[in-house]
């Protein structure tokens, strides 16, 4: 072998502990970037295969009941490919051994011979018979569930017992989000799938669906078809038609996914350019150690060529096994990652998927910057005569304006104008070394900050804008009597009604299908901060107050106007004006004073007023009102009828707090149920209603997630939310 | 003085670090012979190095014409000049500077591999001496030799020229020598005396000596 030759492997071997620092900042910066991108590049293959797998609709629509002939003419409708009814409905299931009712969107199952859209793929166990339940794989093995076992459910007021005969998953419940669960909780909602002919008798829905699917042909215009298949279903009780982006599996994912797919291209960014800063850097230092040798070697008559690609050589050694093990630990980074987000993302698999093009571009960048170093470091040894090379290299000139300046400072002791004259006198350097040291210290917040942000959100909404304790939906309209009988509860200190009416909002920016809420005046413990970060309570003399996303969504601003469309009962569109905006950290709402509420909707509430009777009205309306504990006096509450309404409760202040509010949550569906005439009134939590055994629809907060943190407000308790099982932070 | 093999014609050399310039040299006029041994002879700081490199082509002069055969070396590009030292020069540096990853015979080997009539490493090593420690690295060797891995390293390549700025030891063809040490210049075809960048004296001996005669 030739001397030079020779020289390069022994070289290296003599670098070698260098060498395992560079390897780590190369390995480091590679591995991110082919670990971050590789794994969002997995996810969303893994979504799109599950989706194509499982025949995604790209259109679903509600209706709450519609003869099965109906199917047939929708699927002559231009621009289908696939219609599939099916029978949907939320179920109350009892989990031996959990407190908390745990809801489950039960559908049916496609029969033999029909082409069923958003199919499932069973897991483990089998598709179900008579008598027996699929359950959602991320539920069930939350409850530790598995084929055989036994749950009860209450389904459309009949209590029935179900064997449990297998888990599966479906492209439309990756996520599931219950009616007023903010987050998708695996511990409280979920889904399950059925024969048809067990669903059809309790929910009353023979020959008859709830629920159509749709696929639409390629190039059509998907929108155009939802609307073609909302005129449709309209007299069948549709409650519009919703594509994909609406959906709220669909689109839980597809929100994971894209802030996946930002921090995959901003934090490897980061790691990449620290690395390549710092490597760049150091070879050229390493090298330049060997700057006497090179020009001992160009002395000998070696030409310049040649020894730029020997020290090319030299770095890259030095640079390959961080090289190796970089695309190596990414592309088991991936694995790793992926079999965390299994868990979140119940894709029926996960498949990694390295593109070869981030590992190449992330080496390119890196070991790039390092052969740049080593360039650069021969390059300056080679530049001047080898007589003058081969000497010492002659001192810095400290000369130029710049590094006098610290002169100008004279309280500086030497060492540290000699400090600063260092720093000044290569300014370009400096720069760069500031740079890679801020982007080093972004990536330490970076990592931080989710946490953090974690925490302000939660703070925001559970101190701020959510500062119950236990909030209890209900399925059907309660009368204001079902406040009375949570107020006069122990422990109870303050309740407040809401009503919810499900609207569609159009704006000049877009739609939106969603709830238009209508708050109690005075409501202390539902609040929204305004721009200003004071509360922004909706005014009295009509007009919407709109989270800031949502208005952007729909493109108005205060004062704009917008209509607005109920997606239940009378359609009509009406225009409404934008009272204000509000700044609410957790989605997109709309809210409403009651009053404006009973005008755009209709309904019997008035507005709060000392001895307020009985429901107005009969079928659809609002529910509001502020009680106070002792609230005996049933007077303080204006009348509920109708809409949606939750109603929530706060227990007393300190210590116990989370097990008194579970207790309450109970408690309160308990009363729901035996209180009968007050809560009747709108019917409880339509399991509560019906169903045997207590499972109500209190629903404690303090129980949403797993491992709660409370924490005592000077004016009562806060309930934090934990981390969340059903949550992927 | 006669057309020699290698000239320096007015020859000038200026060194600037920051604002303060020093002429090294200040006009040399030199012309060598084929197969002359000469020897530069002046005080410290004379400019004998300065003028041995420009001879060399490790560094160019600021003024004048430096010729070695059909070669004009000042203002050669940097590439004829390294093909200059590779095929025709064999250097001796002052301070001997070798290659610390390879052996005694690996960094005379450096050199053969890039010459076109190289002796084996191996004879090089033997003419200095030092075949018992060809597979020593410079750390494993003392001073003295790693002193003559140098004269071994440039006579391995059979050069047209050899330099040897303060060397000891004995060598062969045209030959230029800095040396304080009065033996060598007794052994010399001629002795340059320096002094302040400029060539002061020339004294040729009739009747060079050989090593042997000569008492160190
Ligand atoms: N690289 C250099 N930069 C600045 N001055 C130098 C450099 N090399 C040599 N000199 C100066 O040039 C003069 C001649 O130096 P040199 O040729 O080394 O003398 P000698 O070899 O005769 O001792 C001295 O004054 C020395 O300080
Ligand atoms: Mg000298």
């Amino acid at each position: 072998m030739r001397a030079l030759d020779l020289k390069l492997w022994r070289d290296a071997r003599r670098l070698a502990g260098p060498a395992v620092a560079l390897s780590a900042i190369l390995a480091c910066g590679v591995s991110a970037q082919v670990a971050l991108r590789g794994t969002a590049r997995s996810l969303e293959r893994s979504r799109d295969d599950f989706y194509a797998r499982t025949r995604f609709a790209d259109v679903a629509a509600e209706v709450v009941r519609a003869p099965l002939s109906v199917a047939a003419q929708a699927a002559a409708l231009p621009g289908l490919t696939a219609v599939a009814p099916r029978i949907t409905a939320w179920a109350l299931v009892e989990v031996p051994g959990f407190a908390d009712p745990v809801r489950l969107r039960a559908a049916s199952l496609p029969e033999a011979g029909e082409a069923g859209l958003d199919a499932v793929v069973v897991r483990e166990g089998t598709l179900p018979g008579r008598g027996e339940v699929l359950l959602g794989e991320a539920s069930a093995r939350r409850h530790r569930l598995s084929p055989g076992a036994t749950v009860h459910a209450v389904l459309g007021g009949v209590r029935e017992r179900l064997r449990v005969s297998g888990l599966g998953t479906a492209p439309d419940a990756v996520y599931v989000l219950a009616p007023a669960l903010p987050f998708p909780d695996d511990a409280r909602a979920g889904v399950m799938w059925l024969p048809r002919a067990s669903l059809e008798g309790p929910l009353q829905l023979q020959g008859a669906f709830s629920e159509l699917l749709v696929q639409v042909g390629p190039g059509e215009r998907v929108q155009e078809v939802a609307r073609r298949l909302e005129a449709l279903l309209e007299r069948h009780g549709g409650a519009g038609a919703r594509a994909r982006s609406e959906q709220p599996s669909h689109r839980f994912v597809d929100e994971e996914l894209r802030q996946l797919a930002v921090q995959a291209r901003f934090v490897p960014a980061v790691f990449l350019g620290v690395a390549a800063f710092l490597l760049r850097d150091v070879v050229a230092r390493l090298l330049g150690t060997q700057r006497e040798t090179v020009a001992l070697l160009k002395a000998l008559g070696f030409g310049r060529a040649v020894l730029v690609r020997h020290y090319l050589a030299l770095a890259g050694l030095l640079l390959l096994p961080g090289a190796v093990a970089g695309a190596a630990a990414g592309a088991a980074l991936v694995r790793a990652l992926l079999g965390v987000y299994a868990l979140y993302f119940r894709f029926d698999r996960l498949v990694p998927d390295v593109a070869a093009g981030d590992v190449g571009l992330s080496l390119a960048v890196a070991a790039g910057a390092g052969l740049l170093g080593a360039w650069a470091s021969v390059r300056q040894a080679t530049a001047i005569p080898p007589a003058g090379a081969m000497q010492p290299p002659v001192p810095p000139a400290y000369g130029h304006g710049l590094t006098r300046l610290p002169d100008r400072f004279k309280g500086l002791f030497p060492g540290a104008r000699m400090a600063w004259r260092t720093l000044l006198r290569r300014p370009g350097r400096t720069a760069l070394s500031v740079l890679g040291l801020s982007l080093a210290g972004a990536l330490l917040a970076l990592s931080g900050i989710a946490w953090e942000a974690l925490g302000w959100v939660l703070e925001r909404t559970f101190q701020d804008a959510a500062r119950e304790d236990v909030s209890v939906t209900f399925a059907e309209p309660a009368g204001h009597a079902a406040l009375d009988v949570l107020a006069s509860w122990e422990g109870v200190e303050r309740v407040e009604g809401e009503r919810a009416v499900p609207v569609r909002l159009w704006g000049p920016g877009g739609r939106w299908d969603g709830a238009v809420t209508a708050r109690p005046e005075g409501a202390r413990l539902r609040r929204s901060p305004g721009e200003d970060g004071r509360e922004q309570p909706p005014p009295q003399d009509g007009g919407l107050v709109l989270t800031d996303a949502l208005a952007r969504k729909l493109g108005v601003s205060a004062g704009g106007q917008l209509w607005v469309e109920r997606r239940d009962g009378d359609r009509r569109a009406q225009a409404v004006s934008v009272a204000g905006l509000s700044t609410e950290v957790v989605g997109l709402a709309a809210l409403c004073a009651p009053l404006t509420a009973r005008e755009l909707f209709g309904g019997g509430a008035g507005p709060v007023r000392p001895g307020a009777g009985a429901a107005g009205g009969g079928g659809v309306l609002p529910a509001r009102g502020v009680g106070r504990v002792p609230a005996a006096d049933g007077g303080q509450h204006a009348d509920h009828a109708g809409g949606a309404v939750a109603v929530r409760v706060r227990s007393g202040r300190g210590g116990r707090l989370q097990r008194r509010a579970r207790g309450a949550g109970r408690a309160v569906a308990g009363v729901g149920h035996a209180a009968g005439a007050g809560l009747h009134a709108g019917g409880v939590c339509a399991a509560a209603a019906g169903g045997p055994g207590g499972a109500g629809g209190g629903l404690a907060r303090a129980g949403v997630g797993a491992g709660l943190a409370l924490r005592a407000a000077a004016d009562g308790a806060v309930v934090q939310l934990g981390a969340c099982s059903g949550c992927p932070w | 003085m006669g057309e020699g093999v290698l000239e320096a014609r007015d020859v000038t050399r200026t060194y600037t670090s920051g604002e303060v310039q020093v002429q090294a040299l200040r006009g040399v006029d030199v012309a060598f012979e084929q197969g002359e041994f000469a020897v530069l002879l002046g005080p410290s700081g004379s400019g004998k190095s300065t003028l041995l490199n420009i001879l060399g082509g490790l560094d160019t002069p600021t003024t004048g014409t430096v010729r070695y055969r059909d070669h004009v070396l000042s203002g050669a590009s940097e590439a004829a000049l390294t093909r200059y030292r590779r095929e025709h020069v064999g250097f001796v540096f002052q301070v001997y500077n070798l290659v610390p990853s390879l052996t005694a015979l690996e960094n005379v080997a450096l050199v053969a591999d890039i010459s076109e009539h190289a002796m084996p490493p191996e004879e090089a090593l033997e003419r200095v001496g030092l075949s018992g420690r060809a597979d020593h690295c410079p750390s494993q060797l003392s001073g003295g030799e790693q002193q003559r891995v140098a004269p071994a390293r440039a006579l391995v390549k059979r050069p047209d020229l050899l330099l040897c700025d303060e060397p000891t030891g004995a060598l062969g063809t045209t030959v230029v020598v800095i040396t304080h040490n009065q033996a060598i210049s007794q052994m010399a075809d001629r002795v340059l005396t320096f002094s302040d960048g400029r060539v002061v004296g020339e004294q040729r001996n009739a009747f060079p000596r050989p090593p042997s005669d000569i008492r160190w």
